[in-house]
């Protein structure tokens, strides 16, 4: 994979040789990634449908403002939908895509197993 | 309009705000126990990673709701039902990015951020940014950003609080009496006289700041959290009941619509009232001279018109004219001023309200109406501008919400969320990935249940309870009273009063505590005292903590204009300041410590300066918006190209600190 700036990871110079991207940054950096994307597309979607429906209105035509649910029709179109769109995107994201990392730093897990490796022992 | 709901008006004033107040001094005294529970938990370790950082062990509920409440603050509960009720269905867009902002406030950061905090033990982000750019310096500049913007921020949650709790209190014989003696008690202080104008507030505040200062001082980021969770479950719960009540009270969500489609907006006027001859007589005097009328039944003293009282004149063609009070009016007797006195008022065109109110039966009379002419308001006059964009305003001839205003609110939503360090605290307090999983999808959930039913609630609330332009941040509680008093369970209102309450300090309590963490571990642990034992650093926070939120008790006697001015300042401004230091910190390896400072400088001096020469300006918490977008986008934009030239244009960042943060061993073959 490439550094991120632009130089090969094999031709970078770590101070120890067997260095690679920590996979946890690698993977955090694919998601966000992918939450900036959902983002826009969500916020597109959203912004230019509001406009469109619920802009411009002139006094004259306020009456016949169409209501969907009891809400104008660009709150429902613009907000309402999209709203539930981001609920459904949110159960695919959390439970399908997001991956599930070790966050603790190397030592740390060392030591951590040491004690569990301890307490094994202990209990025989 | 529901005919059972406007049936009831038997109940009893008195007893109904008595059962409020239990239940709420309950929910207050389970607030202080889990601060005494925290307490005791503590003792067993590590003072500063307990008292900041929960030990990093927080669960599922726990990370969720403490992240959505500590988002959730006196701007979710009051500046923004009062502005839905002031402007209409355009407020549904104006918060419509919080669809997403659970998505890109914990996904966008929170793995990654977790992750380097454990790598460098950070307890705050200053440490975070000190840490990873290996410059103490760097921390403190980040230190003082945050509590120059949380200070403000915490003067307006204090006024949050403070308008709540004096809602629910309104007729409480003992807060009466206590604020009278409040109101003689300050006027013999010089410094303290302006705030005789609303004793009642200041009783409040001081009761609130106690409960507050006491909870969060004695038990730290683990009673902050365990009262989230409280305290987010309160704020669901009172939404999702309020919500079927008030649809039920006003007819249906279609019937509020179509009343809110046929609505005017209401103006600014200035009316000459003069109290009647007539019956003089029967109006108690303020200076308790009732029953010293003259001979002629004209009282000896003065009268006071409450403010928010309704009145009504009746024109030459024998239409109604409808009026409400914006602030409080002292009367003199008609003998000495015959012609009356100018009193602030709106008028209300909405003539049906008048079957909803109660008009102030006071004998006395309109004059003269004269209009305040707005020359740069939206929407007067007009049919319709409640259902549609831009939405009334009284301030900006382009709307409340032109459009490249609301590009400019989805994207700051969504970002600030993700840049706000009390936001980022929490990201590190975590336990593992599937935790943040979980609560990703959880805090989804949570916002879809109060941020759209919060628009739909309070738009009803225009038919409901009309006329609170007066004072629009009050709404929120007022329709808490509304509510439980039309199914006659006066008692809830204390619950759905203690929602707002308890976002107010749910928010209140994350910014405390930031405030003293910068002060005692990034400023006195990291430069003054580096040795400091574990008992000074104990009784520096507790002091910090204390100390604190007084400060800001007595800075909010005189309170600031519509909260959520101050709120959007303050939270953009930490997020223009932070988010993309941060950001870039622990995604780009090239990223260095001159390209983060300078950043954080342009981002931060960028958005101060837009906000002030529009204070220059405007004399108001307003801003430049350049080509009509927010500050935001102008610092965020700013802060961005600054952070990647400067970085580009200087030398990389040591090599150690990028294998630290961003490299692993690779597993052995």
């Amino acid at each position: 994979m490439p550094a991120p700036d632009g130089r090969d990871s094999l031709t970078a110079t770590p101070s120890k040789h067997n260095l690679r991207w920590d996979p946890v940054f690698v993977h955090a950096r694919r998601e966000a990634a992918v939450i900036v994307a959902l983002f826009l597309l969500f916020f597109s979607y959203s912004i230019l449908t509001c406009f469109f429906l619920g802009y411009g209105h002139t006094a004259e035509d306020s009456s016949s403002i169409r209501l969907i649910w009891g809400m104008p029709a660009w709150v429902f179109f613009g907000i309402f939908l999209p709203w539930c769109g981001v609920d459904l995107v949110a159960v695919w994201f959390c439970f399908f895509f997001m991956q599930d990392d070790n966050l603790n730093p190397p030592e740390e897990d060392g030591h951590a197993k040491k004690l569990e490796q301890s307490a094994k022992e202990t209990s025989g | 309009m529901s005919d059972a709901f406007f049936a009831q008006n038997g109940f009893s004033v008195l007893s109904a705000s008595n059962s409020a107040i239990f239940v709420f001094v309950v929910y207050i005294a389970l607030v202080l126990l889990l601060a005494f529970a925290s307490n005791r938990l503590r003792r067993s370790k590590s003072f500063l990673t307990e008292y900041f950082l929960g030990s990093r062990s927080l669960g599922v509920w726990a990370f969720a709701l403490t992240f959505a409440a500590t988002s959730a603050s006196g701007g979710s509960f009051v500046g923004f039902p009062s502005l839905a009720y002031t402007h209409g269905w355009i407020v549904a867009l104006w918060i419509g990015s919080y669809m997403i902002v659970p998505l890109v406030s914990m996904g966008f950061l929170a793995k990654r951020l977790n992750h380097v905090a454990r790598k460098s033990n950070a307890i705050t982000i200053p440490d975070v940014l000190r840490d990873r750019f290996n410059s103490p310096l760097f921390g403190l500049l980040s230190t003082m950003m945050i509590i120059f913007f949380l200070s403000f921020n915490l003067i307006a949650q204090f006024k949050s609080g403070s308008v709540i709790l004096q809602t629910l209190l309104a007729d409480v014989p003992l807060f009466q009496s206590t604020s009278n003696w409040v109101a003689g008690t300050l006027g013999q202080v010089a410094v303290l006289r302006s705030a005789v104008n609303d004793p009642g507030y200041v009783v409040c505040l001081l009761v609130f700041a106690l409960v507050v200062i006491v909870y969060t001082t004695y038990g730290g980021f683990r009673a902050v959290v365990w009262t989230d969770v409280l305290q987010g479950v309160v704020m669901v719960g009172g939404v999702m009941f309020m919500l079927p009540i008030t649809l039920w009270a006003v007819g249906g969500l279609s019937q509020a619509s179509r009343e809110m489609a046929a609505m005017v907006p209401p103006r600014d006027v200035t009316l000459w009232v003069t109290a009647d001859k007539s019956t003089a007589a029967k109006l108690p005097a303020d200076d308790g001279s009732a029953d010293e009328a003259t001979a002629d039944g004209i009282p000896a003293g003065p009268i006071t018109i409450p403010k928010n009282s309704w009145l009504t004149k009746t024109n030459g063609e024998g239409s109604l004219r409808l009026f409400r009070l914006k602030s409080r009016a002292e009367l003199p007797p008609h003998k000495d001023v015959p012609d009356g006195v100018a009193v602030d008022a709106i008028e209300v065109f909405d003539v049906d309200a008048i079957k909803r109110i109660r008009i102030a039966d006071l004998p006395l009379t309109i004059g003269k109406v004269v209009e305040v002419k707005e020359t740069e308001s939206y929407g007067e006059g007009q049919q319709g501008v409640y259902l549609t964009g831009p939405g009334p305003s009284q301030s900006r001839t382009a709307g409340f919400l032109p459009i490249s205003l609301a590009i400019s609110f989805f994207f700051m939503w969504t970002f600030s969320g993700a840049g706000q360090p009390s936001n980022m605290v929490r990201l590190m307090a975590f336990r593992d990935s599937r935790t943040l999983r979980r609560a990703i999808f959880t805090v989804s959930i949570y916002y879809s249940l109060i941020y759209f039913p919060m628009v739909i609630i309070f738009c009803c609330a225009r038919v409901l309870l009309p006329g609170w332009e007066t004072e629009p941040d009050r709404i929120m509680p007022e329709m808490a009273r509304l509510v439980s008093w039309s199914i006659n369970q006066p008692w809830l209102a204390g619950i759905l009063v203690a929602a707002p309450f308890a976002a107010v300090m749910s928010t209140m309590d994350s910014f405390l505590l930031m405030i003293s963490s910068a002060i005692v571990r990034d400023i006195y642990q990291r430069w003054v005292n580096p040795d400091a034992k574990e008992r000074t650093i104990k009784r520096m926070t507790y002091l910090s903590t204390c100390v604190i939120g007084t400060v800001a008790v007595f800075a909010a006697l005189n309170p600031p204009q519509l909260l959520q001015d101050i709120i959007v300042f303050t939270g953009s401004g930490l997020s223009v300041t932070f988010l993309v230091p941060v950001a870039l910190s622990i995604y780009w390896p090239r990223f260095n410590l001159k390209g983060a400072a300078s950043s954080m400088l342009a981002g931060f001096t960028t958005h101060t300066s837009l906000y002030a020469v529009g204070f220059w300006r405007f004399h108001k918490m307003t801003a430049i918006e350049p080509l009509g977008f927010h500050p935001f986008i102008a610092g965020l934009l700013i802060a961005l190209l600054v952070a990647v030239s400067v970085t580009l244009l200087t030398k990389r960042p040591p090599q150690h600190l990028v294998e630290k943060y961003f490299m692993a061993e690779a597993p052995q073959s």
